[in-house]
């Protein structure tokens, strides 16, 4: 936590991201004016992102239109059933093809790579931040599912339900 | 930024708009409107699709707002639906481009922003989006997640936590990490601090 005389990298980070400081730390920034200082810096310029962003960010253009009365009965299937659907009817029909005619050699490998690639699609996975200025990094996360968002259903990263009020 | 007085007027507006009070909902869509418009648009880079993603965003908060628990995460729920909304809209733009050998997926660039070269605010809009990218490319997924969260869309970190169905210790872990990455980053650190207004 504390390097030689001062907060540390890490440590500043922390806090300036909202962790509570530790006793040794709380200690330290109560009488030491560089650390600070080096904190109030970092959260000035974390501050300044979001104004900037706030201010160059795009308005809506058109007004929101609510419907008069939302059916439930309107309700549409939710969209991963048909993702999910979808992709089972795909799945069925490359069978039903094989099974009639059962492909070459060369064919099964194509086949394989289609699969893989339908398979992926079940794997969650967002846009990546700024398409436009960003096209390099948007073609190498559309083949690397383990990229994917932090999705509530995964099992992996972000898990933990317990939601502090 | 998040004002204290706006999210007390917001969670007042939520807790009546659960109750049933239509027209409370409707202001409180009213108040949410840019931001969650603002939010798609930087994850989709195409204002026209995030003008369609924002209006299904209410009309789905719309319907679900009598389940709503916690009134005063109420943006953290809407960031949460436009989330959702956005990840059926990436599933369902690749199974077309796979099924339909399309590239249409509608996420490609902003047609509809103006790019005067001669506009001073657009050069700089476009610097500091640029800027703002790059930096992101260095942060992993998860850590892009709610560095966005917090610091492009302004949540506090409840509402991260709420936006992403997750505990506020796991949105600090990744948090830190991501403002250990911005520290150590000066030539950003001294963009942003060179920017005027």
């Amino acid at each position: 936590m504390i390097t030689g005389t001062h907060l540390d990298h890490q440590a500043l980070a922390a806090l300036a991201a909202g962790e509570a400081p530790g006793d040794e730390a709380a200690a330290h920034l109560a009488i030491c004016p560089h650390c600070r200082a080096e904190l109030d810096h970092l959260v000035g310029v974390l501050t300044r992102l979001s104004q900037l962003a706030a201010r160059h960010g795009p308005d809506p253009i058109r007004p929101l239109r609510l419907p008069a009365d939302p059916a439930p009965s309107a309700r549409r299937l939710r969209p991963a059933f048909v993702g999910l659907a979808a992709v089972a009817a795909v799945a069925a029909g490359l069978l039903l093809t094989f099974v009639r005619n059962p492909a070459p050699q060369p064919e099964i490998g194509r086949d394989s790579a289609f699969m893989e690639e339908i398979r992926a699609l079940s794997e969650d996975s967002l846009p990546v931040f700024y398409q436009e200025l960003m096209p390099d990094t948007e073609a190498s996360s559309e083949t690397t599912p383990s990229k994917g968002i932090p999705n509530p259903d995964s099992t992996s990263g972000l898990t933990s339900k317990g939601r502090t009020a | 930024m998040h004002d204290e007085a706006l999210g007390q007027e917001l969670t007042a507006l939520a807790a009546a708009a659960a109750a049933g009070d239509k027209a409370a909902f409707a202001a409180l869509a009213e108040a949410a409107h840019a931001r969650i418009f603002r939010y798609l648009a930087r994850r989709t880079g195409s204002t026209h699709l995030a003008e369609d993603l924002t209006q299904d965003v209410f009309v789905k908060a719309m319907r679900n707002i009598g389940g709503l628990s916690e009134p005063e995460h109420v943006m953290g729920w809407l960031y949460g639906i436009a989330l959702n909304r956005l990840r059926d809209h990436a599933r369902h733009a690749r199974l077309k481009r796979l099924l339909f050998r399309s590239n249409d997926d509608g996420s490609g660039p902003p047609e509809d922003v103006p790019d005067p070269a001669d506009d001073l605010a657009e050069i700089a809009r476009k610097e500091f989006w640029r800027r703002v990218a790059e930096f992101c490319a260095t942060l992993s997924t998860r850590e892009r997640e709610v560095f966005g969260l917090r610091y492009l869309d302004g949540l506090q970190l409840a509402e991260v936590a709420a936006a992403l169905h997750v505990s506020q210790s796991a949105v600090k872990t990744h948090l830190t990490r991501a403002v250990a990455k911005f520290k150590g980053d000066t030539a950003f650190m001294t963009f942003l601090e060179g920017e005027r207004g």
